[in-house]
């Protein structure tokens, strides 16, 4: 059994719902194309899709979904989901970031479904899912997440492969936030070089209802990372922060759709990270202010730095707008460490290659401080041990 | 201040919007054929080389799908579409010896009258076959070559042309350039010998009368090492109820240390699909600047690429477009960073009202070679009313360490802030917002010719006709 391969192929619409509806997906290796934003651009450029080959696998055991702490159902059925997404979202705004495909794939892989559902006006404590990927099968968790009027929710998500080994692990994450209420969901991935990883976020809001969105990405020889707000309601808003590292030869491929619908919402979709060794990655933001929209601001930013000649790094930030009632901007800012920085840290003693590895560690040593429990703490150190050869947050060797 | 949104009504054309007969016109056939293409190569007398690109390009035209990704093209029918239409006349070096009617027509648009002040050599094409072509004689004394390309391809220039042409826009391109590999006519030759300085701009002027037809005039032009060029080019159509096609092509080769400008007022009727492509290679130290606005066309494709292929060589793209009703335009660049220190700064604005979609879309490629480089893009739009749509759709591919490459884009209206000042001071809503437009497109107007500079203003001032009401 060999890890997941993967192939920029040419372009290849997305299956419509019937085919994909009939799609097999769990029989044999399949390759699925996913991550198609919105809006397309020339083909030649290689940005508009990724085609992801999956090896055939069978679903992980249930064993490897673990609720380690917090109020969440485990082994959970969708119907609860489907249900309020039903009445929430009756014109069917409701989409995912990595497309319809990667949501069969992922359905036919589920090891087991994870529930939360906070009740209207509650604030539960916060709800720890750990997914500790399971050697040669595919590991997938289904984590529903309703929070209901007025409510407060936090999730802390992990990927992890603890026991190392190869195959497909990833988050199939639906989540509605009811009209004031607010959802604080973290995604922490820390695979090894084994694995190939999908993380598949769909999301509605309602009036007034706020999302924080916190994405770390630090290992996996391929992380597909597709994620889809639609904010309906009047006032809601989201702020995603994404931090993400490529080393090795990994390849990190990211899709973002904000639709924002409803008036006075507000998007913020900030990305920081490092590229090393020969890691690729895409990035794909899209901001889609809906006719109607009076009143929206959506801001987008991705700030890459870039620590080896062998990298290669594609950024599409997209808007589109419909309404002229809005603020819309996006940036992208791409690059070697500032001449400046360099300056004062080879004033201090540090080399050109040493100071390329501070920033490349220092993506471990956030995700370390931000670590929401041991075992995600752990993840961050198992990796950065091979990675940079030192735990994450330790004093760079030689620094002064 | 009136908050109230209207669509505009169709703003006065006139001065572009006029048509002469086309009595004693040779049309071939519509539509796309062998023959038709070995027709169009036989009535140019060319080398047996060019019929051989117009062959292969046309077989790649059938081979190459429809672009997917941008506006519709679903109103051209390529079966409609008069590929060569040739006015009752040769080409001349003198405006009295032009026929009366394509004089008159040329006089409106002001082209005699620009020569005549400012510019060092003018090229004029009517439908598919240029009928004035003439050159300063201070400036053929220099050395500088300023003709018809069908008329350079037979004189000592043909081994030059060969060797440059269709070789930066290669058929396989993308459908539109097979199209006019294969049915090009007209166009224009520049040759600027090495150290010249040309002191005023050379002009190209394109004017399709023809209904139903296309035009696919080709541009070639060498910029020899340490020369200096502005090559302005300009076109219009009157508006037909049918589709009109212009699928023309400007390569440029930009020498070391060499300087090019290629400034473009793009004024097509509203019926004209507007598929264009233009390309420039730099060499070591060379700098191409676009200066680009965009004002015609029912739907538009271009995307200047500038190709840096030479250390220190430097792009300048400064773009405006404006997308009135029913136009579609998606306008931007493409840049190629392939070389140690080069640099690229892109700075564009876009306007749309009464229901047009206006995109800007780009492309920035830093390759392995790009070492110590950097690349800027700026796009500002700016919506005039909420009928109306403006996308943004930039993409960056690095693959060079040590470069910076920085991208800023923003989407928005004009402020009631400003409106409320200008307006307080006894300014009306119309001139106010005419104002605020114009201030927006400044960075493209303020890098034109002062008389260019005057007519894109004009064009701003004829598209916001009628947005009293529009704005608030």
């Amino acid at each position: 059994m060999t890890a997941a391969t993967e192939t920029h192929t040419a372009w290849r619409p997305q299956m419509t719902p019937a085919e994909v509806a009939a799609l097999a997906v769990n029989e044999g290796a399949r390759t699925i194309m996913v991550n198609r934003p919105p809006a397309i651009t020339w083909h030649k450029l290689k940005i508009n899709e990724v085609a992801a080959s999956l090896p055939a696998l069978s679903a992980a055991a249930r064993t490897a979904v673990e609720v380690a702490s917090g109020d969440a159902v485990w082994g959970a059925e969708a119907e609860p989901f489907d249900a309020a997404l039903a009445e929430a979202d009756p014109e069917g705004h409701f989409e995912s970031g990595m497309g319809a495909e990667a949501e069969a794939w992922l359905s036919a892989h589920t090891a087991e479904r994870v529930l939360v559902d906070v009740a209207a006006g509650e604030e539960p404590d916060p709800v720890l899912v750990h997914l500790d990927a399971e050697d040669g099968t595919a590991s997938v968790c289904a984590l529903d997440i309703i929070v209901r009027e007025g409510a407060r929710a936090t999730v802390y998500a992990q990927a992890d492969a603890p026991a190392g080994g190869t195959g497909v692990a990833g988050f199939a994450i639906r989540a509605l936030v009811g009209e004031g209420a607010h959802l604080s969901l973290v995604v922490l991935q820390t695979l090894d070089d084994g694995y190939t990883y999908l993380e598949n976020t769909a999301a509605l809001l309602g009036a007034g209802a706020h999302a924080a969105f916190t994405q770390t990405e630090l290992g996996a020889r391929r992380s597909l990372v597709g994620t889809a707000f639609a904010l309906d309601g009047d006032e809601s808003s989201v702020d995603i922060d994404t931090h993400y590292l490529g080393h090795g030869e990994n390849d990190l491929d990211f899709n973002y759709v904000i639709r924002q619908r409803g008036r006075a919402t507000k998007s913020n979709l900030d990305a920081n990270g490092s590229l090393a060794d020969a890691s690729s990655k895409i990035l794909r933001g899209t901001i889609d202010f809906i006719h109607g929209c009076k009143g929206a601001v959506g801001h987008e930013r991705d700030t890459v730095l870039l620590a080896n000649d062998k990298v290669r790094n594609k950024t599409m930030p997209v808007l589109l707008c419909d309404e002229d009632d809005v603020q819309g901007d996006h940036g992208a800012s791409i690059g070697h460490v500032n001449p400046e920085q360099l300056e004062y840290l080879e004033a201090r003693g540090l080399s050109e290659s040493q100071v390329e590895a501070l920033f490349v560690g220092a993506q471990f040593d956030y995700a370390a401080v931000h670590a929401f429990d041991e075992r995600a703490a752990a993840g961050v150190n198992r990796l950065a041990q091979c990675v940079i050869g030192r735990e994450a947050g330790a004093q760079l060797e030689g620094e002064a | 201040m009136a908050a109230e949104k209207q669509q505009v009504t169709e703003v006065d054309r006139s001065l572009y919007d006029f048509v002469k007969s086309e009595e004693g016109y040779e049309r071939l056939d519509a539509g796309l054929t062998p023959d038709i293409v070995r027709e169009i190569s036989a009535k140019k007398d060319e080398p047996q080389w060019m019929l051989d690109l117009r062959l292969k390009s046309l077989e790649i035209y059938h081979s190459l799908p429809i672009p997917d990704w941008g506006p519709s093209i679903e109103g051209l029918d390529m079966d409609h579409i008069v590929t060569y239409v040739k006015p009752p006349t040769e080409q001349k070096s003198d405006w009295e010896s032009v026929p009366d009617d394509i004089k008159d027509t040329f006089e409106r648009l002001g082209i005699p009258q620009a020569e005549r002040a400012y510019l060092a050599g003018v090229g004029a094409q009517y439908d598919s076959e240029l009928v004035y072509h003439n050159i300063q004689e201070s400036a053929s004394k220099q050395g500088v070559v300023y003709s018809g390309i069908e008329e350079a391809l037979h004189g000592p220039y043909e081994e030059l042309i060969h060797d440059h042409f269709m070789q930066l826009i290669t058929p396989q391109d993308h459908k539109f350039a097979a199209l006019h590999g294969a049915v090009w006519s007209g166009g224009s030759f520049v040759y600027v010998p090495k150290g010249v300085h040309m002191e005023f701009p050379l002009q190209s002027y394109f004017r399709l009368n023809a209904k139903g037809a296309g035009q696919f005039e080709h541009t070639l032009i060498i910029v020899e090492d340490g020369a200096d060029l502005h090559f302005i080019e300009g076109c219009s159509a009157p508006k037909y109820n049918v589709a009109n096609l212009h699928a023309g092509a400007v390569e440029l080769f930009v020498g070391k240390n060499a300087h090019m400008r290629y400034s473009t007022i793009e004024n097509w009727s509203k019926n004209m699909y507007n598929l264009n492509t233009k390309r420039a290679i730099v060499d070591d130290g060379g700098t191409i600047e676009w200066v680009s606005g965009s004002f015609g066309s029912h739907v538009g494709y271009l995307y200047p690429m500038s190709i840096l292929n030479g250390a220190d060589s430097t792009c300048e793209f400064t773009g405006v477009t404006f997308s009135g009703a029913t136009q579609n335009l998606d306008t931007g660049c493409k840049v190629v960073l392939n070389a140690p220190r080069t640099s690229a700064r892109i700075d564009t604005k876009g306007i749309s009202k009464a229901g047009g979609i206006q995109t800007f879309r780009s492309s920035v490629l830093v390759t392995e070679k790009a070492e110590d480089s950097d690349v800027y893009v700026s796009c500002a739009n700016l919506m005039l009313d909420d009928e109306s749509r403006s996308d943004t759709i930039p993409a960056m591919d690095v693959r060079a360490k040590n470069c910076n490459v920085g991208h800023e884009a923003s989407i928005g209206r004009i402020g009631d802030d400003m409106m409320f000042y200008l307006m307080s001071r006894g300014i009306s809503e119309d001139e106010a917002s005419t104002m605020i437009v114009n201030g927006f497109a400044n960075p493209v107007s303020k890098e034109l010719p002062l008389e260019y500079a005057v007519e894109m203003n004009n064009l701003i001032k004829l598209e916001m006709e009628g947005m009293e009401g529009a704005i608030g």
